[in-house]
């Protein structure tokens, strides 16, 4: 028998590892476990105001602080009724876009293009080749213009309220954003055509994927669907999607009643393809084989550039005026609330009391709802590899890089499990 | 400098090592501009979030993010600091137990649920700062660090020379000092008591400040927190307001045994 150990997954967000027992060519035990130390961050949101919640689950994770923060702001705004204006909801979907970019591009220039290129890391491969690096910087500069000026910092932004907005930009502001983004247009098409040339294992790994589909691309959140089965109200997303632990690891997990399933950029690219610009559309349709989780790469590529489609549309077409924030009128009472995360959907749900303090909580990230199908891609995964005489070594590579391919945010996945190590 | 510097010439050798946080403040720093070209004049020997084959060799400086939860931490921290000439304490969670050190303020009977569903694991501790278990060279602020602060930094390092920390409080850095300040308009702001070195960002951007820079040693929490009941906060809302950023046992504000 032979056992593989991943001890530490690196140029991945958090710390996780992998446990790997395979007995004549067959995977016998596959475990991914996470070993972040836990924050019980369900349990500390509970007898907090309401207000104070969006500034708490923004530190769930450093990568995605924006949608957490977005996600905790708006859930509070579904449970006490509060309705916001539309220049508050496009820019709150511009910051999202701008995060959305900021994390895609990072993802996919520092942590995944490496190995594709057969370089240790990121500095490596900007030594190797200044021209790529230098495009990443450039469209990452963009992004983080825009999530600066909008929400005020990089992480943990802070002008981004419930209600709306503590600042909003000033005209001057957005006409220069605009101004990056139209000069920066082409280094985005360039990333989807880099992305769309990497030679990619050739790996079929069909599972149910999921996605928000009710409003534009980058902003829904009350629909859930999901190919060939019937849409699910976020309001019930608990009854479908089904949270649980293990042991030996501090995540939680979830899955429906028909297995494993994926969320994320590949997930959202094919189930809304009709939310997409034109050229967007024909990039899609170069994807040949949407069930190899490998091509979620490709998927981030190319919501990288039609970020840069929408931003532009949205600011061509934006107008700032003062406005004054709606009154906040708490009671007891439930919300809800999910949006489209880097990596996928990403649930908050709070229970108040009629003072407004927080009787409960409940956030399914990303990464939660897509480790199981990590975890089952690696069982298919690895007997293919082993069919092609890889080696150990080779097939430590491959499983990070299939891993990596997911973008896992372990951070956001740890947030209520104790650690629990479990020695070998 | 009390430490025997790398040699002239020779790349410092320096690492990041993470442990209970959101790791915002490595992404903080990938985030800057020029990060590649300012990593460049380092040798780069333990960055898990950038490079695969991470050796925990000496270091000439270590970043340290996050609280410390575990027992398994502790023993890992103290044997980096043992390899290590300077350290610095990066970020809130690591300078003063930031947010991860809310759980250490669950009521018994919420944490004995958590318990009785996963089995509290022997190895977790009270979530706290780095200095509650080894020497810190420096304290690098902030949920996250500022880029700024961490450019100036590593600038001085490499000039061989002493960094200073920032011991005064945000209000003198706010634009609304001695004219509209955010207590007089009833506005629950903690820059009184906050380390600064932020430029007042939260003030400037009209958000109250939220101690996100851990709590400042010389402040006066009693003050703060009578001001706050004046604004008709109750007990329970102003500890929930100090236990975000301002936890740190070390400073033995310990806002949570004061009452």
């Amino acid at each position: 028998m032979k056992k593989i150990t991943l001890n530490h997954i690196t140029k991945i967000e958090g710390h996780a590892k992998l446990n790997l027992e395979i007995e004549k060519g067959k995977v016998k035990t596959c475990e991914l476990s996470i070993f972040e130390g836990s924050r019980f961050f369900e349990g500390i949101l509970k007898t907090q105001d309401y207000s104070e919640l969006p500034d708490i689950t923004s530190r769930i994770c450093g990568i995605c602080s924006i949608f957490h923060t977005i996600a905790s702001i708006r859930t509070v705004e579904s449970a006490f009724n509060i309705k916001v204006s539309e220049q508050t909801d496009l820019l709150r979907e511009l910051l999202l876009i701008g995060g959305m970019i900021q994390s895609h591009i990072l993802h996919l220039y520092f942590l995944v293009l490496p190995d594709y290129h057969g370089c240790k890391n990121a500095l490596e491969l900007a030594a190797k080749d200044k021209s790529l690096i230098r495009r990443a910087l450039e469209i990452k500069k963009v992004s983080n213009l825009i999530v600066n000026t909008i929400g005020a910092r990089e992480i943990h932004p802070i002008s981004a309220i419930i209600g709306g907005f503590t600042r909003l930009p000033e005209e001057k502001e957005l006409k220069k954003i605009l101004k990056e983004l139209k000069k920066c247009k082409r280094e985005a098409e360039q990333t989807v055509k880099i992305f769309q040339n990497l030679k990619y294992p050739d790996f079929d790994f069909k599972s149910d994927t999921f996605a928000l589909t009710d409003g534009s691309y980058f902003y829904s959140d009350k629909i859930i669907s999901c190919e060939g089965k019937a849409c699910i109200p976020t309001n019930d997303y608990e009854k479908h999607f089904k949270e649980y632990f293990k042991e030996g690891s501090t995540a939680e997990f979830a899955k429906t009643d028909d297995g494993s399933y994926r969320v994320g950029a590949l997930a959202r690219l094919m189930l809304n393809k009709h939310l997409l610009s034109e050229k967007s559309k024909s990039f899609v349709k170069q994807i040949k084989s949407p069930n190899n989780p490998f091509m979620n790469n490709v998927a981030q590529a190319i919501e990288t550039y039609e970020g840069f489609e929408q931003a532009i549309n949205i600011l061509e077409n934006l107008k700032i005026k003062e406005e004054k924030l709606p009154e906040i009128k708490v009671k007891a009472t439930t919300g809800v609330s999910a949006l489209e995360a880097p990596r996928g959907i990403l649930f908050h749900k709070y229970k108040f009391d009629k003072k407004g303090k927080c009787t409960f909580a409940n956030i399914t990230t990303p990464t939660t709802q897509n480790l199981q199908n990590i975890e089952d891609a690696i069982r298919v995964y690895v007997p293919e590899l082993l069919k092609q005489n890889f080696n150990e070594e080779q097939i430590k590579l491959e499983i990070e890089k299939l891993i990596r391919a997911y973008d896992p945010c372990i951070s956001c996945s740890t947030h209520f499990l104790e650690f629990n190590f479990k020695k070998d | 400098m009390p430490w025997r510097l790398f040699k002239r010439g020779e790349k410092p050798k320096v690492g990041f090592v993470s442990f209970t946080g959101c790791q915002g403040c490595q992404f903080s720093i990938l985030f800057i501009d020029n990060i590649l070209k300012i990593l460049k004049k380092f040798d780069i020997k333990y960055f898990h979030l950038l490079k695969e084959k991470n050796k925990e060799s000496d270091f000439d400086l270590i970043f340290v993010e996050g609280a410390i939860s575990t027992k398994s931490q502790v023993k890992k921290l103290k044997e980096i600091r043992k390899k290590s000439k300077y350290l610095v304490a990066f970020g809130t969670c690591a300078t003063c137990g930031g947010i991860p050190a809310m759980r250490n303020f669950l009521e018994a009977d919420e944490l004995k649920k958590h318990v009785y569903n996963q089995k509290l694991s022997k190895d977790s501790i009270d979530a706290g700062p780095v200095e509650k278990h080894v020497k810190v060279d420096y304290h690098m602020y902030g949920c996250p660090v500022i880029k700024k602060e961490f450019v100036n930094f590593i600038k001085t390092f490499l000039k061989k020379k002493e960094v200073k920390e920032c011991e005064t409080p945000v209000c003198l850095e706010c634009p609304r000092k001695g004219k509209n300040c955010y207590l007089l308009e009833k506005v629950p702001c903690l820059g009184a008591v906050t380390h600064g070195g932020c430029n007042a960002l939260c003030i400037r951007n009209n958000h109250q400040c939220i101690a996100c820079r851990g709590p400042l040693k010389t402040a006066n929490f009693a003050a703060e927190v009578k001001l706050f009941e004046n604004l008709g906060l109750s007990e329970k809302d102003i500890k929930n307001k100090l236990h975000k950023f301002i936890n740190n046992e070390k400073n033995n504000t310990k806002p949570h045994n004061k009452d």
